[in-house]
């Protein structure tokens, strides 16, 4: 094994690519699943989302709208507003039993910073919505200057419980009382600002529209049937149901994940053998000494012990640089795959809606990855070495010996 | 003086088949060797020599016949026996590459102890002694490729006697070393023989080798041709 350096590196290189491969699509695996279970956290409560995928440019030709069924809500800048008449209508449909309208827009923080202001009404928004507040309270009045902003964006401003920020829209220029503050978890989400509904409203001069209605519904299975018949009132809104987006997202997590599982598993075979033919080779350039050590009293069980464990040992080296390679791959892999799917499938709530943020998932490595990646490295060691030890340990001592 | 046979191998016949071709390599081999001896086996190569050597070691079987070495029947034991035997009775020295590359002079020669269960601190201090007899206490952490042949060949020797087996078995041990090394090797087969009574077995071709024995068996076409003594040895070469 020492002697032939560059062959063991190639082998070990063998293993290493088909190990690192799998560790990274691993563990893309389980952050792609664990953010759509924080999206399913995060939206837990709200069932429907009805927003109007019609989409204006905001700010010329109001109500010349261009279809765009494909825009979501939140997103940079905003689609066309909801009539608030669709609110109560919606609230009478059997099988609701929340309903909480929201108004979602781009506003300029202390003439600094630009982030996402939501309208909403408190007594509602806190049935739907399952936000996180770290500190102070949610918003409890819906007719004072109230708000509550994201932990990131306060600490990066400087702001606190009880301190006064200042929102701009246009010309209009608001002063706010901050009286709590939340969390996410996802630093990009808590650049965000939430107001009462209607001073959100009056900011940006409209009145009796939203962005969005969330709706909440009294029995999860009826969802569905909810979902349809607003459509069915509605023809021109959109329903979007976050479970239904939460088991595509994690259809499409998957579908890629097996893909690449398989080249990493074409590639660990490969690897196998590799080890397999190293092995093989080692063995019978050994052929001599395996006859000395059998001459001078070594066991079969000895000879096979010898020789599994250098397979082993390649198999264990594998697993290590394959760890190292895996979590480099992670790192490479993970934003182009997370970026794209789980944080643009976030902003697809439309909830904390900066979709221009280069902020992507931090990918996970866990420890029962890890292990799995090294096992993988050892069983392919213990299998490709099994047949070779076995040759070795088989071989007849008087023709080993006869090997020169 | 009271004598005690070692080996004793009664008409042992050994064929091998290569397909189906048929080659009788010993053809009824009778000898028996006393305790303490260096015998040789003399005869040119195809002789048998190499063959008997390796079923008297437990290596091989004879098809037909028996061998005994130090009272066991080595024809009746099981393979796993048979590397029990050859662990703790038989030492090996072959004519060339006999040591591990990848392990120390001192390695090698703890090898036999090692593989026998013997304690590292015992085993390393019985492999210094023995380094020690053979002359070579000073390469102990050389490995193999650092070392002249005739130093290989007098730590294989080493190694050989590691678990003070009854016959030290040599295949052609100075086939690849020169008239010095080959006479030192003897004085030093010699020396190990008189000052531990230890049996030595040396199939050989070299006229050097068969002069420095005890008696010499002359072999040819798998028989034993005639036994001499190295002052008849004219007769033989």
């Amino acid at each position: 094994m020492c002697k032939r350096k560059l062959r063991t590196v190639l082998t070990v290189a063998g293993i290493a690519i088909g190990v690192g491969l799998l560790l990274s699509l691993l563990t893309i695996s389980v952050t792609g699943s664990r953010s759509a279970t924080e999206v399913i956290r995060r939206l837990a409560g709200a069932d429907i989302i009805v927003y109007n995928s019609s989409r204006v440019f905001f700010g010329r030709g109001i109500g010349v709208p261009i279809q765009r069924s494909s825009q979501f809500p939140g997103f940079s800048g905003f689609g066309t507003l909801v009539d608030l008449s669709v609110y109560s209508a919606i609230t009478s449909i059997p099988g609701v039993s929340v309903v909480s309208p929201i108004i979602s827009f781009r506003a300029l923080l202390n003439s600094t910073t630009t982030v996402v202001v939501y309208g909403v009404e408190p007594s509602t928004y806190t049935a739907v919505s399952s936000i996180e507040v770290v500190e102070g309270s949610f918003l409890s009045n819906i007719s004072t200057q109230q708000a509550v902003v994201g932990k990131s964006l306060a600490e990066e401003l400087g702001v606190s419980v009880g301190s006064h920020i200042e929102l701009s829209y246009g010309n209009t220029t608001q002063i706010f009382t901050v009286v709590g503050m939340f969390q996410t978890g996802e630093r990009f989400q808590e650049y965000a600002v939430y107001i009462p509904l209607q001073i959100a409203q009056n900011l940006i001069g409209v009145v009796d529209k939203v962005s969005q209605i969330l709706v909440k519904c009294s029995d999860p299975s009826s969802v569905q049937d909810v979902a349809q018949a607003i459509q069915s009132l509605f023809p021109g809104l959109t329903t979007f149901t976050p479970s239904t987006m939460v088991q595509r997202m994690q259809e499409a997590v998957n579908t890629v994940t097996t893909f690449f599982a398989s080249i990493g598993g074409v590639a660990l075979v490969a690897g196998l053998f590799g080890v397999m033919n190293t092995m093989t080779m080692a063995v019978a350039e050994r052929t001599r000494e395996i006859g000395i050590m059998k001459a001078i009293g070594a066991s079969n069980w000895f000879i096979l012990k010898l020789f599994l464990l250098e397979s082993i040992i390649i198999g264990a080296m594998g697993s290590i640089a394959g760890l190292i390679l895996g979590i480099a791959l992670t790192y490479v892999i993970a934003p182009m795959l997370l970026q794209t799917r789980v944080v643009n499938s976030i902003g697809f709530a439309g909830r904390f809606g900066r979709s221009t943020t280069t902020t992507i998932l931090q990918p996970v490595i866990t420890l029962e990855n890890i292990a799995i990646a090294i096992a993988l490295g050892i069983v392919v060691g213990v299998i490709a070495g099994i047949y070779p030890a076995y040759r070795a340990a088989r071989m007849k001592p008087v023709e080993a010996l006869r090997y020169v | 003086m009271f004598r005690e046979d070692i080996v004793t191998v009664k008409n042992v016949i050994k064929i091998y088949r290569y397909g189906k071709v048929f080659y009788e390599a010993l053809r009824g081999v009778i000898m028996s060797i006393d305790r303490g001896e260096i015998v040789c086996i003399a005869g040119p190569s195809g002789s048998g020599k190499t063959t008997l050597l390796n079923i008297i070691g437990g290596l091989d079987k004879p098809d037909i016949g028996t061998v005994i070495v130090d009272s066991v029947d080595v024809t009746k034991l099981s393979e796993a026996e048979l590397t029990k035997f050859r662990l703790f009775k038989i030492g090996y020295v072959f004519q060339l590459y006999n040591l591990i590359p990848s392990l120390t002079a001192l390695e090698n020669v703890e090898m036999p102890m090692y593989l026998a269960g013997v304690p590292k601190e015992v085993r390393r201090k019985r492999a210094l002694e023995l380094l020690e007899m053979v002359g070579l206490e000073k390469y102990a952490e050389k490995t193999p490729d650092m070392l002249s042949g005739g130093e290989q060949q007098r730590i294989a020797i080493a190694r050989a006697l590691a678990n003070n087996p009854a016959v030290v078995l040599m295949d052609e041990p100075t086939g690849a070393l020169d008239t010095e090394n080959t006479r030192k090797l003897m004085t030093l087969v010699k020396k190990l023989n008189r000052e531990l009574k230890q049996t030595f077995i040396i199939a050989t071709h070299d006229i050097l080798v068969a002069r420095e024995c005890t008696k010499i068996f002359k072999i040819r076409d798998g028989k034993i041709e005639g036994v001499c003594k190295p002052s008849e040895l004219s007769s033989i070469f």
